[in-house]
């Protein structure tokens, strides 16, 4: 069990914290939710672990993960992260200001078609989708097409806000 | 065809569509120039999508690359030890050929109590520890302490027969024992609930002390307690009632026990009446419903003095008959023995005359045989059959008592420088003795047949070995027997 389980840590953890942080748009929190949920496959281990993981993982995003995180189920990183050459502060303004503006965007779409998104963009498929959303597996497809839609419709309004703000 | 609608188009676009489903929308497709407009739109919607969620890039540590390089970092808990985690896992490096660089160990650990976790289990098991302490710690305080009472509410204590063991000596001159104290009230005269007053102890004699016996008390009629000032009940030595069955008892028992105990009792009371100051006393009504129940745990008490003291004389009842039934039954005995040993002594001195004209009756043979049949030792069949160098003859239908070994410079024909080995034959009626010497022959020994040799034994060899054939039988028995021997 526990090889299982450190099998899917090294496979599904970078996946499931970029997930998480696109979802929180929080690195700690997410990097915290995704140990949790390793930490309750662990106790449980699934039976069909993508779907699962990122189900649970989506689950104490709702329920405000945070708290039984703090409550004692984290892990930490020991080990140093990878350092990455810092881009220039020009690209760094512009790349905060569109990562903000996509960030409001997935806010103003409903809470399953910015799932839906994110799982998509993990690489889900439609089977794996409908598995861990609860939905019908036709059904995925005009949910990932509504939510495309108007995730690119929000941000545009956003970008169009804000070329507005800066005349 | 009905025209593709967005989800189709979409599913399309990611690969989700099975190849029946994507021929048929191939096939609209070429015949449906603006499904095909919605495709590219989609198209550019999916691509545009793509491009926004992967600017949701974390900062800094290159969320790809750092989270993929996270599960090469050794995990472990933030908020606890590594001793206190319940569950550990060893990730085992990735297999090689693998992209990453081969991971260090990662050890998971999900169940750590938290510090308040922690803290609560050991306040609770601390509290438990604490409760039991201290009912402990009071049932010791309890029997310690039990023998020095408290004064009760009303300023009184209760002391029992059962509670002390000893009777103080000034008690003792006047003749009291423990069993003439049921139980007894030790009156506070200072103040209800008050400390007792210092000259208490110089009160404590029984003729002029701080004593009351709630016998009399108990005996007053119930009916007129509730209504009687408590200073009057006590005061009263009013007789045993028969609505009270136990003080009356107590009050018997009392009576039988110490008659002038009984007698001191009586005049007590008077004097007693001077103990208590009126002042000390709660008003009346006030103290009507104080003194019912004092009457009734000292009605209580008393009877359960009073049972103890029945049985207790019981036993001792029952201990002094069953010693004098054992004197008895030991007096009884003994005059039994001795009338026996009279009448033994009296039918030997009749049967004495009689055996001096009887003619000596022969000795029981075991305790003659030892004395008769010489044998210096005893052997088995082996030892006499290796001695014989042959097995042992024997006397066709006799009983052979025993075989042992004589000198045999003892028997007559016999070579007197080796042993003979004898077997003996007692006839169980009269005790006759009949003697087999056997030895190894040696040449020129005897005849083959039996022959009469010195005091009428018979002597012969046979089978190699000297058969000697004598004893307490007339030479003609031995010459019959002597053909019997095998």
């Amino acid at each position: 069990m526990n090889g299982d389980v450190g099998r899917l840590f090294e496979e599904y953890y970078e996946s499931l914290v970029r997930m998480l942080y696109r979802r929180t748009g929080d690195r700690d929190r997410a990097e915290d939710l995704a140990q949790e949920t390793f930490a309750r496959a662990v106790a449980a281990p699934p039976r069909n672990p993508r779907p699962w993981l990122f189900a649970v993982a989506l689950n104490l995003v709702r329920e405000d993960g945070r708290r039984a995180v703090r409550q004692g189920r984290r892990l930490q990183l020991l080990k140093s992260e990878v350092d990455v050459p810092a881009p220039p502060p020009d690209e760094i303004v512009e790349r905060n200001e569109q990562t903000a503006r996509v960030r409001a965007a997935l806010d103003q779409i409903s809470e399953r078609d910015r799932e839906a998104l994110l799982l998509k963009a993990e690489g889900f498929n439609y089977d794996e989708i409908a598995e861990t959303l609860g939905l019908a597996k036709g059904a995925v497809g005009t949910t990932l097409a509504r939510a495309r839609r108007r995730l690119v419709e929000a941000y545009h309004d956003m970008e169009g806000q804000a070329k507005h703000a800066a005349r | 065809m009905p025209h593709v609608d967005e989800g189709t188009l979409h599913a399309l676009l990611d690969g989700e569509l099975a190849p029946a489903e994507l021929a048929e929308v191939r096939l609209h497709f070429a015949t449906c120039p603006s499904c095909a407009g919605r495709l590219d739109e989609a198209r550019q919607l999916l691509a545009e999508t793509e491009r926004l969620v992967s600017a949701l890039q974390m900062p800094g540590a290159a969320a790809a690359g750092a989270a993929a390089r996270a599960a090469a970092g050794r995990v472990v808990p933030r908020t606890a030890s590594p001793e206190q985690s319940a569950v550990n896992v060893l990730v085992s490096p990735p297999p090689p050929g693998a992209p990453l660089p081969p991971l260090d160990p990662v050890v998971l650990i999900p169940e750590n109590p938290t510090v308040r976790e922690v803290r609560h289990n050991r306040m609770r098991i601390m509290a438990w520890a604490a409760g039991f302490l201290v009912v402990v710690g009071a049932g010791y305080l309890g029997m310690v302490n039990l023998p020095r009472k408290a004064p009760s509410g009303d300023g009184r204590l209760r002391i029992s027969p059962d509670e002390f063991t000893t009777v103080p000596a000034t008690l003792e001159r006047e003749g009291l024992t423990r069993d003439s104290f049921p139980t007894i009230s030790l009156t506070d005269s200072a103040k209800p609930g008050g400390a007792v007053p210092p000259d208490a102890d110089a009160k404590a004699k029984p003729a002029d002390a701080n004593l009351k016996s709630n016998v009399g008390a108990q005996a007053a009629p119930p009916a007129a307690a509730p209504a009687a000032p408590p200073a009057q009940q006590r005061r009263a030595p009013t007789p045993p009632s028969t609505d009270a069955p136990a003080p009356s008892r107590a009050a018997e028992t009392r009576e039988d026990a110490s008659p002038r105990r009984a007698e001191e009792s009586k005049d007590d009371s008077p004097q007693l009446a001077k103990v208590g100051p009126a002042g000390a006393e709660p008003p009346a009504e006030q103290n009507a419903a104080r003194n019912t129940e004092e009457q009734s745990v000292a009605r209580e008490a008393a009877a359960k003095a009073t049972s103890d003291l029945e049985r207790r004389r019981i036993r001792e009842r029952a201990a002094a008959a069953t010693a004098e039934l054992d004197r008895e039954n030991a007096r009884r005995a003994a005059e039994r023995e001795r009338q026996l040993a009279l009448e033994q002594a009296r039918v030997r001195a009749e049967a004495e005359p009689a055996a001096a004209t009887r003619p000596a009756a022969p000795a029981p043979a075991p305790a003659a045989a030892p004395d008769r049949t010489g044998l210096t030792s005893r052997i088995g069949l082996d030892e006499a059959a290796r001695q014989l160098g042959g097995p042992l003859h024997a006397i066709d239908g006799l009983f052979r008592q025993t075989v042992g070994l004589v000198p045999g410079s003892s028997v007559a024909g016999a070579d007197p420088d080796r042993d003979v080995v004898r077997a003996v034959y007692v006839e169980r009626a009269t005790g006759t003795m009949i003697f087999l010497d056997q030895q190894m022959a040696q040449p020129g020994d005897g005849p083959s047949t039996p022959r009469a040799g010195p005091g009428g034994r018979q002597l012969w060899v046979k089978d190699g070995v000297l058969l000697i054939l004598h004893g307490d039988v007339p030479a003609d028995s031995l010459r019959s027997l002597a053909r019997r021997v095998r």
